[in-house]
């Protein structure tokens, strides 16, 4: 495609985990737990992935697509308050081609024995690749299996 | 430490510049230019304490106007089109607080003998609310400025 467009636009998702603001926390900040249910998709195959988790550190993922294209995911970290919030950018790339930039916060509150987390992301679309409902989407499921995985830690499934 | 709940905007800016994209891009890839440009007034200095205009580099910045607190920014380059595209998120600190973090589109289009910049910021105030005016503010401020570079860098001023 050689017309060069953005289309800009943001969501936010809220989800309430059965799991102190700790435990949600420990399993974006632990490069493991961060690992599986993030990065390690079965349809995506292997994945290099890397997590440096401070401010001013980097996450990466990146693999093979199930269309056989590679894609790459590029994260800064901008802020962290433990237990309490996150801020983050990254890139995808799929195919060597850049398809979004975006920038997320997000945040933890205590709520009753739980855990509300609000993930918001604004984000800048590049040449029709992808659009902000397919991120949403993406995002919602994503957070679908943090769910799984804290379960799964805590040994109730 | 908890953390305030975040709010988030965006807002778009877009300037007519009397130069070519290569131009209006350089205003953007140069930080010798960036430091005269980017300070919203003459009471503000920009000083860079790194720099690093590449895909996945970042600056480092310092906003400092006598007898104010300091404003630190970091600013990460994660999308760069030579002469047309410019994507980054930066961070903005005073002290120990984090007020703002933004991503910024910078798209640059041929416009007869000069160009369109339009210029996105999606914004997230943090430990300090409505941080949304404070950049309109000052990116309006910055945008006017880069405006007047770009028409002496046009006209061989700066070029």
């Amino acid at each position: 495609m050689s017309e060069r467009k953005i289309i800009h636009g943001g969501f936010s998702i809220d989800r309430c985990f059965d799991f102190t603001p700790q435990a949600v926390f420990a399993a974006w900040s632990d490069p493991a737990a961060k690992y599986r249910w993030f990065a390690n998709v079965d349809r995506f195959g292997e994945i290099d992935y890397a997590l440096d988790f401070r401010v001013g550190g980097h996450e990466t993922a990146s693999g093979i697509a199930p269309d056989g294209r590679r894609f790459t995911n590029d994260t800064r970290i901008h802020d962290i308050i433990v237990n309490a919030r996150l801020v983050f950018s990254y890139r995808m790339t799929l195919g060597g081609v850049p398809i979004s930039v975006s920038l997320t916060t997000v945040t933890f509150e205590a709520d009753g024995a739980g855990t509300r987390v609000t993930y918001a992301e604004q984000g800048a679309f590049l040449d029709g690749y992808d659009g902000v409902a397919e991120r949403e989407g993406g995002c919602a499921w994503m957070l679908g299996r943090l769910g799984k995985e804290l379960l799964r830690v805590s040994g109730s499934s | 430490m908890s953390a305030a709940p975040a709010s988030h905007e965006s807002f778009t800016l877009t300037r007519q510049m009397a130069a070519p994209p290569a131009v209006v891009f350089r205003a953007w890839a140069d930080p010798a230019a960036r430091t005269v440009w980017s300070a919203p007034s003459a009471a503000v200095e920009i000083v860079y304490d790194a720099a690093d205009f590449r895909l996945g580099g970042c600056d480092v910045v310092r906003c400092v106007e006598p007898d104010m607190p300091v404003f630190a920014a970091e600013v990460c380059y994660h999308d760069i089109v030579e002469d047309r595209r410019i994507i980054f998120a930066e961070s903005v600190s005073r002290g120990d607080e984090r007020m703002a973090a933004a991503l910024i589109s910078v798209e640059i289009v041929a416009e007869g003998e000069g160009s369109t910049l339009t210029v996105t910021l999606q914004l997230v105030s943090l430990d300090i609310e409505g941080m949304g005016s404070n950049y309109r503010l000052g990116w309006t401020a910055a945008l006017d400025n880069l405006q007047i570079w770009v028409n002496e860098a046009g006209a061989g001023g700066r070029a």
